[in-house]
């Protein structure tokens, strides 16, 4: 199972760039899942499924309209955004004040019927697409750095970017906040705490959204891809804190290289028990995540 | 357990004439359909989905500890008794023991991290912990034979090793497995283990300050539940006769015992019997008819269930119903509103 191919200086920074990439896309995931616990305080299992919807919008944007991924974002997102803010109203509204078991099944069934449906609608068949810069890849001294994953990490940040300043410059990203640390206290001085689950929950999918454009590239499109992230991603947030952001950022990051790193130097099959193992160490060490 | 307990249940003459009766009624099915074969592998089906439903029960109901990875230890099962059964000939009666054995030092390694903390992470930690397992299992090519599968080879029927020809023996097996775990259960639960069980879902910071260790008690109850699932994951290898890891890995297992505990009532005793009585013909005649038209049908079904029994139907299907008729003695039937 041990295997060391080629192992220098050039394959390890080759494996962190990828991880940085990977990492990145963690990123978004994670932090709309950490944005929607520490708004509502609901774990959404069903976040992986809005991915894999997101991915399906993507692709047919670009198999029936030849939408490049990329430009495509600006359709996906507002899409998902509105899909967000429809779901958290008609399923995650009702079952705020029960309690966290009817939450897990609620949002269980959710994943359970996106899944099927789209299974139904469009059949297990793996897809991808194509695209002018799919194999596009940049030689820096040695070290191949494809387009797509460079793509992949300068949106993410721009993503997150977007909103730090969201949630710290503007008014209703400050209310965002402000129900997430305290949502009695937020609704006393006036804050409109339906309106920004409703918010918190769009913005956590149009994140989302970003993610799966950006994966399009170079990933496969199936109906059971939102399962493969939703288990990284549960774990990063374990791992980085519930509800806290910065973890989630943090914890991504290190999932992304640790996944890459990993595979230089075991077989690829067993990575989803070693980064289980890694991050149950790391939840064990710091029950309450990362950062306290 | 004391005594007077045991006494008290017996003496309670209503509650074993109808067990008996309920007994004695599931005996004859077979005679019922005309041991038509459809009609077996169905019951066959429902006892043993409800084996699995309650042993989920012991965790999810009476604990309040939702596993969401329960099919990991259904898996181990699966593979231990098939492995043993190939490899080295051992009957499936002693390999489905080492495997609940294996299964119960599994599940209080991934419950003492996570049973701890109250919250989500328990549900989180199981989850993954079914996918990396079933990874692992995958890439044990050696051991498992990764994606191909073990082929229970060769058959034979044989009571020692739990192997038979006719589906209806199984049903023999598996009915009065079933009816001895809900015996088990009713016991368990007025037993102080039990109390502890059920203190531990209904007020833990209640129970702590009554001196009930609750982290000790939830892995307890994860053990126990564990080592039913391996039993049924045994049985369950030798009943289909062939076993890969997407099989015996399914999310569809998870889903269909938390299913048919919600529909059953979740935390109450005849609640898995009752729910998968309810659900499982429901999927197969789903499964028979439009399955093959329409894929995924039956676990949008799952998922449609679960959302709606949840939102309306808290206590489960039957226990709604129940509430009407005041005279049942109504403790097995009770659950958590």
């Amino acid at each position: 199972m041990l295997e060391v191919s080629a192992l220098n200086g050039l394959t390890l920074i080759q494996a962190l760039i990828e991880g940085l990439s990977l990492g990145g896309i963690y990123c978004l995931i994670s932090v709309g899942l950490n944005l929607v616990f520490g708004v509502m305080n609901i774990v959404n299992f069903a976040h992986g499924e809005f991915l894999m919807v997101a991915m399906y919008i993507a692709y047919w944007l670009n198999y029936i309209l030849g939408v490049d991924p990329y430009f495509s974002i600006f359709i996906v997102a507002p899409l998902m955004f509105v899909f967000g803010m429809l779901c958290q109203r008609i399923l995650i509204e009702p079952i705020l004040d029960r309690e966290q078991n009817d939450q897990v099944i609620v949002t269980l069934g959710l994943s359970l019927i996106l899944q099927n449906l789209i299974l139904f609608l469009f059949s297990a068949d793996y897809r991808t697409i194509l695209t002018p810069y799919t194999y596009l890849t940049f030689n820096i001294g040695g070290i191949h750095v494809p387009f797509v994953k460079i793509l992949c990490v300068l949106f993410s940040i721009l993503s997150l970017s977007a909103l730090y300043i969201f949630l710290y410059k503007t008014k209703t990203g400050k209310a965002v906040m402000a129900v997430a640390q305290n949502r009695i206290g937020a609704s006393i001085v006036g804050v409109n705490v339906a309106r920004v689950d409703m918010i918190a929950f769009g913005l956590a999918l149009a994140l989302v959204g970003i993610g799966g454009a950006v994966i399009l590239p170079y990933f496969w499109v199936f109906p059971s891809v939102g399962q493969l992230f939703i288990v990284r991603v549960l774990l990063i947030i374990v791992a980085g804190g519930l509800g806290k952001l910065k973890g989630a950022i943090i914890c991504s990051l290190i999932m992304g290289i640790t996944e890459s790193i990993t595979v230089l130097f075991v077989a690829p099959i067993v990575k989803d028990f070693i980064l289980f193992v890694v991050f149950t160490t790391i939840f064990l060490l710091k029950p309450g995540g990362l950062f306290d | 357990m004391t005594k007077n307990t045991m006494t008290n249940i017996l003496e309670r003459k209503r509650f074993l004439f109808s067990l008996i009766t309920v007994f004695l009624f599931l005996l004859f099915i077979p005679n019922l359909v005309l041991f038509n074969p459809v009609a077996i592998h169905v019951l066959c089906m429902i006892f043993l989905y409800a084996f699995m439903a309650q042993s989920w029960n012991m965790i999810g109901g009476f604990t309040g500890q939702f596993s969401l990875g329960h099919v990991t230890f259904f898996a181990i099962g699966a593979y231990t008794s098939a492995l043993l059964y190939v490899n080295y000939n051992i009957p499936t009666s002693i390999s489905s023991l080492i495997g609940a054995l294996i299964s119960c030092i599994v599940s209080i390694a991934v419950g003492l991290p996570f049973l701890r903390l109250r919250g989500h992470y328990f549900a989180i930690g199981t989850l993954t912990f079914t996918f990396a397992t079933m990874q692992l299992f995958t890439s044990m090519t050696s051991i498992t034979k990764g994606a191909q599968g073990v082929l229970i080879y060769p058959r034979q029927s044989n009571p020692l090793y739990l192997l038979f020809y006719d589906r209806t023996q199984y049903y023999y097996l598996i009915m009065p497995l079933t009816f001895a775990q809900l015996l088990l259960t009713v016991f368990l639960l007025r037993s102080k283990l039990g109390y502890s069980f059920l203190a531990t879902r209904e007020d833990p910071d209640a129970a702590e300050s009554l001196g009930i260790n609750t982290a000790k008690t939830k892995i307890i109850a994860f053990a126990i539940s564990s080592i039913f699932m391996s039993i049924a994951g045994s049985i369950y290898a030798n009943y289909v006769t062939y076993i890969n890891p997407e099989i015996v890995f399914s999310m569809e297992f998870t889903v269909a015992i938390i299913s048919i505990n919600m529909v059953g009532g979740l935390g109450s005793v005849w609640g898995p019997l009752i729910g998968s009585f309810i659900l499982v013909p429901f999927s197969e005649v789903i499964r028979f008819t439009i399955g093959s038209k329409i894929i995924g049908i039956h676990m949008v079904i799952y998922g449609f269930v679960l959302i709606l029994v949840t939102f309306y139907a808290k206590g489960g299907i039957f226990a709604t119903i129940l509430r009407a008729l005041p005279k049942i003695h109504r403790e097995d039937f009770e659950t958590k509103r």
